[in-house]
């Protein structure tokens, strides 16, 4: 159970991403450019994108259309063509005023149950000025907002985005500088100060509500020594903090295949629930004024309310 | 799991479920058992009212039809067999048998008579039957009722009795196997009176009848059929109490033998006299349900708001400490599975369509009162979980919404929905308001009904009707119009596909709106299918107000009339126009979505795009796409309603639109006009039997599209777009009601709940 914020939200996935985290769920996310994912099941072997490549980059060869990554150019002429949707364009430009009509399509529905607008990735902070403008725009039609990020950018173009949020999640893959390296490929000070600029940003500020992230990866990020280190970090932060412990799941291994990348991890390993508790259970020894949950489904939303609104509720 | 292990494992779960263990679920050691004991049964048909029917309608030969009528049915209750299992608190069982129902003779002889020896292996909905039952059945009633049906009367007054029953396209044959019907009685009032009340209002209208008065012609023999009829009632009563009495005698358990002393007692003064505790007030509500259900041969005999009318003998029981929320529960489930208890006995057609045994009975709670206030309390809670303990699948328990319902119920409804049983309906209030100001009344007026009658007593009934309690009376599922159907008339001049089954393959079934190669426009084609549609409507009206003549002359139903508000004043029998709003015969429509999709399809493949002509797109019909696959997978790529796409969700509108202007536009017999509605539960599946390819890209013979929902696995995105599409629709111009059924992952609802 992922959670994307409160209600029923409408997420909009911004292409591109600095990280490789070998987890990762949503591959389609990684290139800032369009791409062609093709679904064998679905394929009938028709052969109508072999005819409508320009590039020459599709054939039939053993059972499945083969794509050519060097020659294809993402025109979308054979997903244009495919009949049964086996062949599909990831990756389509928008204004910020096109994606916010989509937005603001579900209006009615946001109304009733606190739902918005998530913005997540791929990597939010890597379209800094289009996140920006949708982000405003929604604000100002009354549209609750939330971003996902991987904090991985300057303080700044982070900074920019928060007046503009009702909520951020941030995710924290590791606390080790070296071993966050070799499992995203990127260090992770940067994602630290942040962090912590973050929460004392919110805290000072009174907004936007924010929440911690902790993807937990089989072996690679879940010894003791990684939960009790994460766990000081966390009793480190200002105010108290709403920790998120997100399972290890497998469900874009198929979009991997779709557009020929090979999965990171061993496909056959399955992550160790026992160890989400366990790391539940020190964080909450170690920083007793986090709140801290496995998967989404129980994060409180309810907004910390100033004492004097709570006294005039009170008298309503 | 090895074939040999399935099959271990599915015996084994078939028998748990014959005997009932797998149903031993509800709040207490009785209600387990009773529900085990529902469970236990087949449906099974006893002919006791058949018996009482031939026996009247014999000795009255030649006499006035009203006269037999209440002779016949007083004959039935005065007579039926007083039934008492363990357990039971309520008292009441409709026949010799647990899921036993009565034949209404009157109604079925004509085909049953083929289908007598199928009965307990046919397809759908097979019961079983004694077989000396069986053999008086075929010796003694068939012969004498055959040709005295209501279907066998009207066959000998219409054009076109077969293809009325059978075409596929146009369809009535709900309407003539149930009269005696789609119902929310006054329970209120009656409540307050009991039938003595009644009884008291008779006994004056016949001190009234002025027999040199032209217009009281008849009134004696209403009035005095009545007072049979209302004495007969008293007697079952008194039967039910004498009953309770012998087995109390012959029981060593002391506590059972209390309970039915105390069933005893409570017979003695209900429902002839008022009720006084809720206990009463409940054993009068469901032995009404019960009579009804033997009394009329149709669906749809609905408790409606019975949060409402049952409120006060809940508080004050409460209040003075007779009676524990529990107990109420206790009841309320007690009521559900007698009520699940009821099948339906429909004709092997009907069955065909609406298979399942289910009669449609339909209880609410919520909405607002008269004064426009949330009306919710205790009661409602208690009427929402008693189903999820209790998990029968009638009554179909419903929430009424509004803006002001308490999202602590909307929760505890949502609770019961997650269970994945269908329960409850969700109603808006302000919808179905707006059908009950327009019901009946045509396209230019009104209904009878006021803001206050519509708030404190108005609900649907059956699946989704609007009705007013005591005040409305009609058969609200009468008609059917497949518009998929109505699309491939269009495409082939009016001549039925060969090749299907029913009525008249090959014929000419509609009007002949031209060969379609000629239509060079998309505006030629979208005319010819209104055209075909029109017509389909306007036939089956035309065959259906002569059976509401003959109901009306030949198919009163007394205690419809006494428990309907004015009739016993009016000296009018519901069934003849007496109600205060007479409503229907209603005409429904069925593949909404297969024909918006259709033709969005026909639009953009023929005409916008032109990459393909209308005579390849026919001889790719013709064939069922046998050898164009990429034809069919075009049109299946075609816009198509249910996604937020204004391409085909307009067109749906559109030929929403148009269908209930059309249905309303059309008067009935008593007087008021024709209500349009789309609630055809599974008739899809039939009806999509009977219809042959479509440009939607299905294939022949497949299930057309659920009710309003989108056509299946083309509302491709997410139920908020597709939600938005059904937004489009004019749901107050479809004044008989109009169902939505949305299916949603039970994981997903459950994670929503549970936060």
């Amino acid at each position: 159970m992922i959670e994307d914020g409160p209600g029923i939200r409408t997420n909009v996935f911004l292409k591109g991403c600095p990280l490789r985290c070998k987890w990762c769920s949503n591959p389609f996310g990684l290139s800032r450019k369009p791409q062609i994912a093709y679904n064998q099941r679905k394929c009938v072997l028709c052969g109508a994108c072999v005819a409508a490549c320009p590039e020459n980059a599709c054939t039939i060869e053993g059972g499945r259309v083969q794509t050519d990554r060097e020659k294809c150019t993402a025109c979308g002429a054979c997903a244009e063509v495919c009949l049964t949707h086996a062949r599909v364009l990831v990756g389509e430009e928008y204004t910020a005023e096109e994606v916010i009509q989509r937005v603001r399509e579900d209006s009615a529905f946001y109304r009733r149950d606190g739902g918005g607008l998530t913005l997540s990735g791929g990597e939010v902070l890597m379209q800094p000025e289009a996140a920006e403008e949708i982000l405003r725009v929604a604000r100002a039609s009354m549209i609750h907002t939330a971003i996902e990020t991987s904090a991985y950018a300057s303080w700044e173009r982070l900074e920019r985005l928060l007046p503009l949020c009702d909520l951020v999640f941030v995710d924290l893959k590791h606390i080790d500088p070296q071993a966050h390296l070799r499992l995203t490929g990127v260090p992770n000070k940067r994602i630290l100060d942040n962090i912590r600029r973050l929460w004392t940003y919110a805290a000072e500020k009174g907004s936007p509500e924010v929440v911690l992230r902790l993807p937990v990866i089989y072996g690679l990020n879940d010894d003791d020594d990684t939960m009790k280190a994460t766990a000081r970090f966390i009793a480190g932060l200002p105010g108290t903090v709403a920790v998120n412990i997100l399972p290890y799941h497998k469900l874009g291994i198929t979009k991997y295949e779709m557009i020929d990348l090979p999965y990171p991890l061993d496909p056959d390993e399955d992550g160790d629930p026992a160890r989400l508790t366990a790391y539940c259970d020190v964080i909450r020894r170690t920083a007793p004024g986090a709140s801290c949950s496995v998967g989404g489904g129980e994060i409180d939303y309810c907004r910390v309310r100033a004492p004097n609104e709570e006294v005039l509720a009170d008298h309503h | 799991m090895t074939d040999s292990a399935v099959k271990e494992v599915g015996s084994r779960l078939g028998m748990e479920w014959r005997d009932g263990k797998s149903a031993e679920v509800g709040s207490t050691r009785r209600i387990q058992q009773l529900n085990r004991l529902l469970h236990a049964n087949r449906p099974s048909v006893d002919i006791h009212r058949t018996r009482c029917f031939t026996k009247v309608f014999q000795a009255t030969e030649g006499e006035p039809y009203i006269r037999r009528r209440y002779k016949a049915c007083a004959e039935t209750y005065r007579t039926l067999e007083p039934v008492i299992y363990d357990h039971e608190q309520l008292a009441g069982w409709q026949g010799k048998r647990i899921r036993c129902e009565q034949i209404n003779i009157e109604m079925h002889a004509d085909w049953l008579e083929g289908d007598l020896d199928q009965m307990r292996v046919r397809q759908f909905d097979p019961f079983e039957i004694d077989d000396a039952d069986l053999q008086e059945l075929r010796e003694v009633h068939i012969p004498y009722w055959r040709d005295k049906t209501l279907t066998a009367v009207w066959a000998k007054q219409v054009p076109h009795p077969v293809k009325m029953v059978s075409s596929g396209i146009a369809d009535c044959v709900n309407y003539l196997g149930s009269a005696g019907s789609h119902f929310i009685p006054d329970y209120a009032a009656l409540l307050s009176t009991g039938y003595k009340g009644a009884y008291d209002r008779v006994q004056e209208g016949l001190a009234n009848v002025d027999p040199t008065n032209p217009a009281d012609i008849g009134k004696r023999d209403f009035h005095l059929g009545l007072i049979e009829v209302l004495e007969a009632v008293k007697t079952l009563a008194e039967n039910y109490a004498a009953k309770a009495r012998e087995l109390a005698a012959a029981e060593e358990h002391p506590e059972r033998k209390a309970e039915l002393l105390e069933m005893a007692r409570i017979m003695d003064w209900v429902p002839w006299n008022p009720a006084r505790t809720f206990r009463e007030a409940i054993q009068t509500v469901w032995l009404t349900e019960m009579l009804l259900s033997i009394e009329g041969a149709g669906p749809s005999l609905t408790y409606g708001r019975f949060d409402q009318y049952m409120l006060p003998y809940y508080e004050k029981d409460i209040a003075e400490s007779r009676l524990t929320r529990e107990q109420a529960m206790e009841l309320i489930e007690e009521m559900y599975i007698k009520t699940t208890n009821i099948p339906w006995f429909q004709s092997s057609q009907l069955a065909y369509y609406f298979g399942g045994y289910y009669r449609f009975p339909h209880l609410g709670v919520g909405g607002l009162n008269k004064l426009g206030r949330d009306a919710s309390n205790e009661l409602s809670y208690l009427c929402l979980r008693a189903m999820r303990h209790v998990r029968t699948t009638g009554p179909t328990v419903s929430l009424y919404l509004h803006q002001k319902t308490p999202d602590e119920l909307l929760l505890e409804a949502a609770k019961l929905s997650v269970e994945g049983m269908g329960h409850p309906s969700y109603f808006d209030v302000e919808t179905y308001s707006r059908m009950l100001e327009y019901r009946g009344a045509g396209l230019q007026g009104k209904s009878p009904y006021t803001r206050e009658q519509i708030l404190e007593l108005g609900s649907p009934l059956g699946c989704v009707e609007p009705g007013v309690a005591g005040l409305q009376y009609g058969h609200t599922d009468s008609g059917i119009v497949n518009m998929g159907a109505v699309v491939s008339l269009a495409l082939n001049n009016g001549v039925k596909p060969a090749g299907l089954p029913g009525w008249g393959p090959g014929e000419q079934a509609g009007p002949q709106t031209g060969d379609p190669a000629t239509f060079s426009t998309y505006e030629a084609f979208h005319d010819a299918v209104l055209e075909q549609l029109a017509y389909a409507i306007r036939e089956v009206h035309a065959h259906m107000i002569v059976a509401e003549k003959i109901i009306a002359e030949q198919h009163q139903i007394p205690l419809f009339t006494i428990l309907s508000t004015g009739c016993i004043e009016k000296g009018v029998d519901v069934a003849a126009g007496g109600a205060y709003c007479n409503i229907g015969p209603t005409i429904q429509c069925v593949g909404l979505a297969d024909m918006a999709n259709s033709m969005a399809a026909v639009k953009k493949v023929v005409y916008d795009e032109g990459s393909v002509t209308m005579d390849a797109l026919r001889k790719a019909l013709e064939t069922d796409f046998a050898d164009d696959e990429e034809l069919r997978l075009k049109l299946r790529n075609a816009p198509k309603y249910g996604n937020n796409d204004d391409y085909a969700d307009d067109i749906a509108a559109e030929v929403f639109q148009y269908f209930a202007d059309v249905v309303r536009s059309l008067r009935c017999y008593r007087g008021n006009y024709a209500d349009a509605a789309i609630q055809m539960v599974q008739a899809n599946v039939g009806f999509g039997e009977m219809t042959w390819a479509t440009p939607s890209g299905r294939h022949a013979m497949r299930p057309l599209a659920d009710t309003m929902s989108a056509e299946q696995q083309t509302d491709v995105h997410g139920p908020t777009a597709a939600s938005l599409s059904y937004g489009k629709l004019n749901y107050s111009a479809f004044t008989n009601g109009t169902l939505l059924n949305m299916w949603i992952s039970r994981s997903e609802l459950a994670k929503v709940i549970n936060n």
